[in-house]
């Protein structure tokens, strides 16, 4: 019996992957012709989750969640690829990669976090890409169409900034014309933020999406 | 600020999806493994082994790497044959098993209607709402808004207990699913009472009236469908229009069924607005040319842009009448006690003439191809008679020499214009001087074409227009673009792209030009579905199929075998699509689906016949003819697709005071499979006073193989057998005469016939040739009583003068000769085998069939056995674009014997017939979508006389041997009389 108990401890430990086959990934969500998988979904939680340093929820309410994302993000990245946006050089890649990795310190502290989340550098290093890629499609397909009137300034002013103003600098008349500028580019942040969100629901709209309720236990 | 963006960004940040190196922890021991075996389950899969291979990047004995377990899930659903795909793993110990799980996809295929339809909506109306469509993705969940859709379309139409059932099959093999609605449609619900509102202006029993939603007369209400429905809401819209409330809004706001009685209650919403009266100040302008120009009337709304397309409409008509300088302004809409008023203020200056238009400049292209080109036209004596001119037909005018021009590489050219008014002193004279400043000529020095690697490059480079020395225009390039990707979709490449790019080349005004090609992936035909036949033969479909498996993906014979198809004639609905057109697969299923025509056909027709037709029937009076009428009546009954190989059936009859006719056609295209054969089995009854000596009945039946040899040339083989009896007692012919020509008379004839038509459009022909020739031979062996033989043949062309004229010409010859050797052809051959020719469309300066020999003693026409005529015609236009004139002249006759054939014009006394004749005359023509409408006026220079004969039958029986050289002392009935001078017709179609 004794000889046979180092190849029963091996058996005992390679048990449970012997026992029955398990799922190694599969269609969480299709998008036209694309896929999210459930190995997409579980890394943009932990991608997320570290971005936001917040513990990842694998709830199937959260995977949801982190699903309806991923939606969005395949229906952008078929309009940059459909319509040959220019994307992020290697050496945009590396600066935004450095400028992440300066929140932690030292490299001994940021790898121990991305062992702990369960992410890559290159993970990171491509979703930071992807964000950059997102503000540049923004800045490139909305915000140039868009016209900010001096009504439209002189109102925000009036109901949003006034009274901080005034608050902060008693005595002061505040001025629209000294913030201007600002005010103009918070409304068109605005206005291209309400037009992504639109475009995204035309986008769906226009797409098949089918989600596999299965992949979301 | 950066801020807002920011959060959106981070909103849908995620790592790219073909990084997956951070796989889930419970997965990861499998990393690495060596895969021992890869499986599929289903064992089934709808594509093939060695695609699967090719697509996996998973490898049996390489290790087992999860982002190749990703890949492996997205290339499959790529392909769009799956719906769902999930990758197993199980580590045994020789390594690890893939199982790849996958779900089918399925696609779209027939999707038909069963059950009794009632029409409206039809089938096909019923089929479009479902929106599941040929070759697209289907889901089960689908049905449910294609059932919904359906049943609001039965609803409309008053079908609300209609009820409808899917009922889905299934083809794992083809993945394609039939959809087959089972439709019980019940009663029809009935109108009732609409319920009014709002501001009428009008009392409820005359809007109900207008909506003819009741039955007239017998009363009740009509049965409810979309169509009345709009008519009714049209009609009431109408009623307001012609009380002068042009602005009446009438809504539909609901239609609400009562179920105990099976009735629809229209709710509608009225509001009748004011009186409008539009007013043309400063000029006169009719109250129906201002309906018709200004929109408001039509689209029952006032506003800005209406009112502004008004005036320009007003302005356009103005110039198109002379005022070239016309401005047209409008005032706002007043309302002033229920009453609108729209004044349009016109100041139509000047009336001008365009009487010249000059065009300098120019070296390139003659003055002629520029002017041919335009709009602008000068003052013509007929056409416009003030010429064409507007502002914006000269601008229009100036782009399109520009844009010619940069076609030609005049990348530089400028086109300016000069006005003259008052040109050579003359008040309200007006002449357009076109300046054209040419610049160089633009001239590709060299071309490269990169990336042509799967087709014949040589063959590509010869179509190309933008070749080493030719011009260089983006024009140019653009056809180039066309012709090159238009060959690699017909070759199956439908990704293919094209790029061009320039260069100055070092020499002056030339340029490098570069086209840069991405073939990309070439798809075949994984084979060819055909769905939705009933008792149509798969045989006889497949024989149409342009399209194979194995063969390049074209749409262009996709395209060619749908339009074959519907040429079959036994189909009212062809669709093709791709089967999963967005998968990327190399091969893909080629969709048709059909539905079939009924297969009965009902055409019923009433019309009637104006000509020299008239006179009684059983008394020789006018042998030239009489203004007759005589109205017919048709009927066709056709049976189609005849034991579903496309043959038919079809009965014929025609009724009229000149003709009764019934004939028995069955037609067998395709003979052996060869769709250039077709046989046809012809069976006539006719009985007919057309030609007017004699009444004779026509017993009749052929054969007939045609062969469509070419697009432009057809072969007709016939044998023909009939049997002709001429009704002794109503021919008007000298008695001698009557037992020669009342022999009944049996005709065996086999003919061959050739048709060779290259005409541009066969209703109204601008160029091209027309040729017809038919030979017969009727020996006793075929079944004749008389041998004979016959030459019939006819030589059309038509030559374009400039853009405007055409000269049309036509001559025919025909003979007919007795095969066995007899002295006088035109009282051997039977007489209804004579040639009777004349009228309308042959020499117009004969009433219809009246042209050559006639009876000595009562002038009656005997046909004759040589024909020779002329046609000649100038076609040009007329009036505006629609209304065209002719001058033609006609020559020729209708001749007692070949022999007798002569070109002399003068006639030798009454009973000479062998002349020729002449007739000039005018013609009129209108466009219209069915061909020209006619109306030709002909005056014969060179009419025959003859005798005629005053009396009764027995007057003649009497009158002797000579009736017109009688005896002294009897009285000599005959009277020289002639054809009139002038001959009208009236038809549709071009004469030739």
């Amino acid at each position: 019996m004794r000889r046979f108990a180092p190849a029963l401890a091996a058996l005992a430990l390679l048990a449970p992957a012997f026992a029955h086959p398990e799922i190694l990934d599969r269609i969480a969500v299709s998008v036209g012709n694309r896929v999210i998988t459930q190995i997409d979904i579980d890394r943009e939680i932990r991608l997320t989750a570290l971005l936001n340093g917040e513990k990842p929820d694998f709830s199937p309410a959260h995977k949801r969640e982190a699903a309806e994302r991923m939606v969005d993000q395949s229906l952008v990245r078929a309009e940059l690829e459909a319509s040959r946006y220019l994307l992020p050089s290697a050496a945009d890649a590396d600066a935004v990669l450095k400028q992440e990795k300066a929140r932690y310190g030292d490299e001994s502290a940021y790898r121990r976090i991305l062992a702990e989340y369960g992410v890559t550098e290159e993970d990171l290093k491509t979703g930071l890409v992807w964000q950059l890629t997102l503000v540049r499609f923004i800045d490139v397909r909305f915000r140039p169409g868009i016209q900010i009137g001096d009504d439209e300034i002189r109102d925000y002013f009036n109901n949003h900034l006034r009274a901080t103003l005034l608050q902060a600098h008693p005595g002061q008349t505040p001025s629209v014309d000294d913030h201007r500028d600002e005010i103009e580019q918070t409304l068109i942040a605005q206005a291209a933020n309400r037009q992504v969100e639109q475009w995204l629901k035309e986008a769906r709209r226009r797409t098949r999406i089918q989600y596999h309720d299965e992949a979301f236990q | 600020m950066g801020m807002v963006r920011l959060r959106i960004a981070r909103y849908l940040t995620a790592c790219l999806l073909a990084c997956v190196r951070s796989a889930a922890a419970q997965t990861a021991g499998y990393e690495g493994q060596p895969i021992a075996n890869i499986q599929f389950s289903p064992a089934d899969q709808p594509l093939t082994s060695a695609e699967l291979a090719n697509l996996l990047p998973l490898k049996k004995g390489a290790a087992l790497h999860l982002a190749d377990v990703h890949a492996a899930i997205q290339r499959l659903y790529a392909t769009g044959d799956f719906e769902d795909i999930q990758v197993d793993a199980e580590l045994l110990p020789g390594g690890v098993t893939v199982r790849i799980i996958t779900k089918n996809s399925w696609f779209v295929g027939n999707v038909a209607i069963e059950g009794r339809i009632s029409d409206p909506p039809n089938g096909g109306q019923l089929v479009n709402v479902t929106r599941l469509n040929l070759g697209q993705p289907f889901e089960e969940r689908d049905l449910e808004p294609a059932q919904n859709d359906m049943k609001r379309l039965l609803d409309n139409n008053g079908l609300y207990r209609s009820q409808v059932r899917p009922e889905v099959s299934y083809d794992p093999k083809t993945q394609q699913v039939s959809v087959h609605f089972v439709l019980d449609p019940g009663p029809r619900a009935h109108f009732t009472t609409p319920a009014i509102t709002g501001d009428t202006k009008m009392p409820l029993n005359e809007l109900v009236g207008a909506t003819h939603w009741r039955r007239w007369l017998i009363g009740g209400w009509h049965t409810v469908n979309q169509s009345r429905v709009r008519k009714g809401l049209e009609g009431v819209r109408s009623r307001y229009e012609r009380r002068g409330r042009f602005e009446a809004r009438v809504a539909l706001k609901s239609m609400d069924y009562d179920a105990d009685g099976n009735r629809s209650k229209p709710s509608l919403d009225i509001d009748a607005g004011p009186l409008v009266e539009v007013h043309a100040i400063g000029a006169k302008v009719s109250q129906g040319k201002l309906r018709s120009l200004i929109p408001v009337f039509e689209e029952h709304s006032v506003d800005e842009s209406l009112l502004f397309e008004g005036s320009r409409n007003l302005r356009d008509y103005f110039q198109s009448q002379g005022y070239f300088d016309a401005e047209v302004e409008y005032k706002p809409q007043r309302i002033v006690n229920d009453k609108a008023s729209i004044d349009y203020l016109i100041n139509p200056g000047t009336r001008h003439r365009l009487v010249w238009i000059g065009i300098e400049g120019n070296k390139y292209f003659r003055s002629e191809a520029i002017r041919e080109r335009m709009f602008l036209m000068r003052a013509s004596l007929l056409q416009f008679r003030r010429g064409r001119y507007s502002g914006a037909l000269l601008r229009r005018d100036e782009d399109s020499i520009g844009s010619l021009y940069k076609m030609n590489g005049f990348r530089d050219v400028a086109v300016k214009h000069k006005i003259v008014d008052g040109y050579r002193g003359k008040k309200g004279d007006l002449a357009v001087f076109l300046q054209i400043a040419e610049g160089p000529q633009y001239l590709v020095h060299s071309l490269d074409i990169q990336g042509i690697a799967k087709l014949d490059k040589a063959r590509l480079l010869s179509q190309l227009s933008s070749d080493e020395g030719q011009p260089f225009s983006e024009y140019n390039v653009a056809v180039d673009r066309d012709v090159v990707l238009g060959e690699y979709s017909t070759r199956g490449f439908p990704n293919a792209t094209f790029e061009w790019s320039s260069k100055p080349a070092p020499d002056a005004h030339q340029v490098d030009l570069t086209y840069v090609v991405h073939e990309g992936q070439q798809q075949f035909v994984r084979d060819v579905l055909i769905s939705g036949l009933k008792g149509t033969r798969r045989s006889m479909v497949d024989s149409k199929m342009e399209l194979k498996r194995d063969d390049p993906l074209s749409p262009n014979a996709m395209r060619d075998t749908q339009r074959q198809l519907y040429d079959l004639g036994v189909f009212a609905r062809v669709d093709t699509a791709i089967q999963n057109p967005d998968g990327d697969t190399d091969s893909k299923y080629v969709l048709y689906d059909v539905e079939e025509a009924r297969k009965y056909s009902i055409a019923t027709g009433f019309g009637a016949e104006f000509a020299k037709i008239g006179g009684c029937s059983n008394c020789l009076e006018a042998p030239a003819g009489q203004n007759g009428f005589a109205p017919d009546f048709s009927l066709d009954v056709s049976r189609l697709d005849l034991w579903g190989l496309g043959q038919s059936l079809s009965f014929r009859g025609r009724v009229s005071t000149l003709d009764q006719r019934a004939l028995v056609d069955y037609t067998a295209p395709r003979v052996r499979g060869n769709s250039r054969l077709t046989l046809s089995f012809t069976a006539l009854y006719d009985n007919s006073k057309d030609v007017r000596t004699f009444t004779a009945q026509r017993e009749e039946g052929s054969v007939q193989l045609a062969d469509r040899l070419s697009k432009s040339i057809t072969f007709l083989y016939r044998y023909t057998y009939r049997h002709v009896i001429v009704d002794q007692s109503t021919l008007k012919i000298s008695p001698l005469l009557i037992p020669l020509f009342s022999q009944p008379d049996r005709v065996g004839e086999f003919s061959w016939s050739m048709i060779q038509d290259r005409r541009d459009d066969p209703i109204d022909t601008h160029k091209g040739i027309y040729n017809t020739m038919d030979i017969s031979a009727a020996p006793r062996a075929f079944g004749s009583q008389i041998s004979f033989g016959r030459f019939l043949g006819r030589n059309a062309t038509y030559h374009p003068i400039g853009r405007k004229y055409v000269l049309a010409r036509a001559t025919s010859f025909g003979i007919i000769h007795p095969l066995q050797g007899v002295s006088n052809p035109l009282t051997a051959i039977p007489l209804p085998e004579h040639f009777f020719s004349g009228g309308a469309t042959s020499e117009r300066g004969f009433p219809d069939l009246q042209a050559g020999p006639r009876d000595p003693v009562t002038g009656f026409p005997l046909g004759g056995t040589a024909l020779l005529m002329n046609q000649t015609e100038l076609r040009f236009p007329l009036l505006g674009e629609n209304i065209g004139g002719v001058l033609f002249h006609d020559m020729g006759n209708v001749y007692s014997s070949p022999s007798s054939i002569s070109f002399r014009t003068d006639q030798h006394g009454l009973g000479d017939f062998d002349y020729m004749n002449h007739a000039v005359g005018f013609g009129i023509r209108y466009r219209t979508p069915i061909g020209p409408v006619r109306l030709d006026l002909a005056y014969s220079i060179n009419p025959p006389r003859f005798f005629g004969f005053q009396g009764s039958f027995t007057d003649l029986l009497n009158a002797g041997v000579k009736p017109c050289s009688p005896p002294p002392g009897q009285i000599d009935r005959c009277v020289a009389q002639g054809i009139s001078h002038f001959q009208f017709f009236f038809s549709i179609g071009q004469t030739f």
